[in-house]
């Protein structure tokens, strides 16, 4: 068998005449053609390819880039590390801004008795003559509104 | 006992000894015919004639080195008796790997160095390193070695990155990369000529030929489209953008010829036979999108942008000393009118002086500065930090076999 680069013999799908890879590389041992009838108790007699064997190096072993990505996410890090999959800020500490539903403006006033937001008494003025159903549908905008089932 | 320098790339592996004055280049993909149905490792390719509809294998995936099955086919050609003659046992090996590797490829590499071809030691790291090595001799014309700042752009089949070195550490908080590497540029080529030519879709073999042949980066885009207008292909010499790339018909030429520069292939051609390719402004908005990336869909900055900002990212003292020693090296650092068009465009976004320096070859700028590596021409005389001499650097195959996989590999962190 041609010995090629990697240091030993060119691994190839093993086959009933392969010669033995020995142990004890002393000397050659021929092939065993019946294992049972000879009696044998010594197992280094026997082919054994072992790191040699096709599989071992087939691309199964190796991880693609889908895996080795996931592998990297699936370990332990650090909070505030920065990473590509975990740039997600932490809840904010400061108060919310609040904004008029009717203007837009900022706003710094809430109708107690609608939870409607409003800017000043211009807008309230706005906010009290307001159909019944409506009051809901602002609220709605920013997911605030009461619904009764 | 010789030092091999492998620049391991993801189109084509640039390897050689130290003693060698340029390297070898051998493609890193196994191709399969698509009429013979044979199958070609490497540079052997090159022997057969049916390169038309070639399928390519390669063992980089998106730019890692992932299918291992392939890369040890190609490695066994590499090594063999006809192309480096190489005996791994008593050879010291300095290997390229792309910037920010994940521990796990960094594992397989070294496993694989040492276990399965058993080299008597390894040095693994980034390419843009060996090449911010080589770096005094381009910038400077001396031997002086590795200048003590110096920014590496290096464009290549992948992608392009701009990595600012300091006293030979990277500075990591200023590495940035876009996205758009010599694949990249072949795949548009293709699909704009496939657009409005012929079909070239298969052909990546024959359009990366076109593509080195032909293209060119120009330094005013909107002056050279208005050139180009009207023109088809340079017919009846009208425009000088203009030119007609003959297709090879695989009996006379492989990878076919601008008509007018063939040469011997083209005198054997007769008029009737030839299958024309016309290109005009394909020529410069192909390298256009090194520059502006939102042209092929890609949401980034140009390689501009990124050199601007990677300088930005460093302390204020560098910026100035980084903006004039720029170095270009990389396949696609290669294309004609590349170095100035950066030049101007880095220029106008920066208020130092700007100085961007190409090596004859840029193909092999890596590789260069892994042979000064090997040679022990490291450091310039006199300077004050110190030296990464490649007997501190290498990890030899014992100490790979106490230390276990995972401490090998921090190993060679010690040295980014």
């Amino acid at each position: 068998m041609p010995a090629n680069k990697r240091g030993g013999k060119k691994s190839r799908p093993s086959s009933a005449v392969d010669t033995p890879v020995h142990m004890d590389a002393t000397k050659e041992i021929e092939p065993l053609a019946n294992f049972r009838e000879s009696g044998i108790n010594n197992l280094y007699a026997v082919a054994k390819p072992f790191k040699r064997s096709p599989e071992i190096m087939s691309s199964v072993r190796w991880k693609n880039l889908k895996q080795i990505i996931a592998q990297e996410q699936a370990q332990e890090w650090p909070i505030d590390f920065p990473t590509y999959w975990s740039i997600d800020a932490p809840p904010s500490l400061l108060p919310q801004k609040k904004y008029c539903d009717i203007t837009g403006l900022p706003a710094k006033y809430t109708d107690p008795k609608t939870n409607v937001r409003y800017h000043s008494a211009e807008v309230y003025q706005i906010v009290k003559t307001l159909p019944p159903g409506s009051e809901q549908d602002y609220l709605a905008l920013r997911n605030a509104s009461v619904v009764l089932k | 006992m010789p030092t091999l320098i492998l620049d391991n790339g993801s189109y084509s592996i640039k390897g050689g000894y130290a003693t060698d004055d340029c390297p070898r280049l051998i493609p890193n993909a196994i191709t399969r015919t698509k009429r013979t149905k044979r199958v070609y490792v490497g540079d052997l390719i090159d022997t057969s004639t049916d390169i038309s509809g070639l399928y390519y294998r390669s063992p980089f995936e998106r730019g890692f080195l992932t299918r291992w099955d392939c890369e040890l086919a190609v490695w066994d050609r590499v090594f063999s008796n006809d192309v480096l003659k190489c005996t791994p046992t008593s050879t010291d090996l300095i290997v390229s790997e792309p910037m920010f590797n994940f521990g796990q490829i960094q594992r397989s590499v070294d496993e694989i160095v040492f276990e399965e071809y058993k080299f008597a030691s390894l040095v693994r790291t980034p390419a843009t390193r060996l090449a911010a090595i080589g770096a005094g001799h381009t910038i400077y014309g001396d031997d002086g070695g590795e200048p003590e700042c110096v920014l590496v752009v290096d464009i290549g089949h992948s992608f392009a990155y701009v990595v600012p070195y300091f006293q030979g550490r990277q500075i990591s908080e200023g590495v940035r990369r876009v996205d758009v590497g010599g694949r990249m540029l072949t795949s548009y080529l293709k699909e704009t000529v496939s657009f409005r030519y012929w079909d070239m879709m298969d052909e990546a073999y024959i359009m990366n030929a076109v593509k080195e042949k032909c293209c060119f980066v120009s330094s005013d885009f909107y002056r050279d489209l208005d050139a180009a207008r009207g023109c088809i292909g340079g017919r009846n010499g009208k425009n000088s953008l203009g030119l007609e790339y003959v297709l090879p018909d695989f009996t006379n030429s492989k990878c076919g010829y601008i008509k007018g520069q063939g040469g011997e292939a083209e005198q054997q051609m007769t008029d009737t036979d030839a299958q024309v390719l016309p290109l005009c402004n394909e020529r410069f908005a192909i390298p256009e999108a090194l520059f502006n990336p939102v042209d092929v869909g890609l949401e980034q900055g140009g390689i501009h942008q990124a050199v601007v900002q990677a300088v930005m990212a460093c302390n204020e003292r560098l910026r100035g000393v980084l903006m004039a020693n720029i170095l270009l090296v990389g396949g696609t650092a290669a294309l004609p009118g590349l170095q100035q068009r950066l030049q101007s465009e880095v220029q106008a976004m920066s208020p130092y002086r700007v100085r961007i320096s190409v090596p004859e070859d840029p193909i092999t700028g890596a590789w260069q500065g892994g042979r000064m590596l090997a040679q022990g021409q490291t450091v310039p005389e006199g300077a004050t930090y110190s030296p990464a001499t490649v007997a501190e650097w290498q990890l030899t195959r014992a100490q790979y076999q106490e230390l276990g996989p995972d401490r090998a590999v921090a190993h060679f962190t010690k040295f980014i």
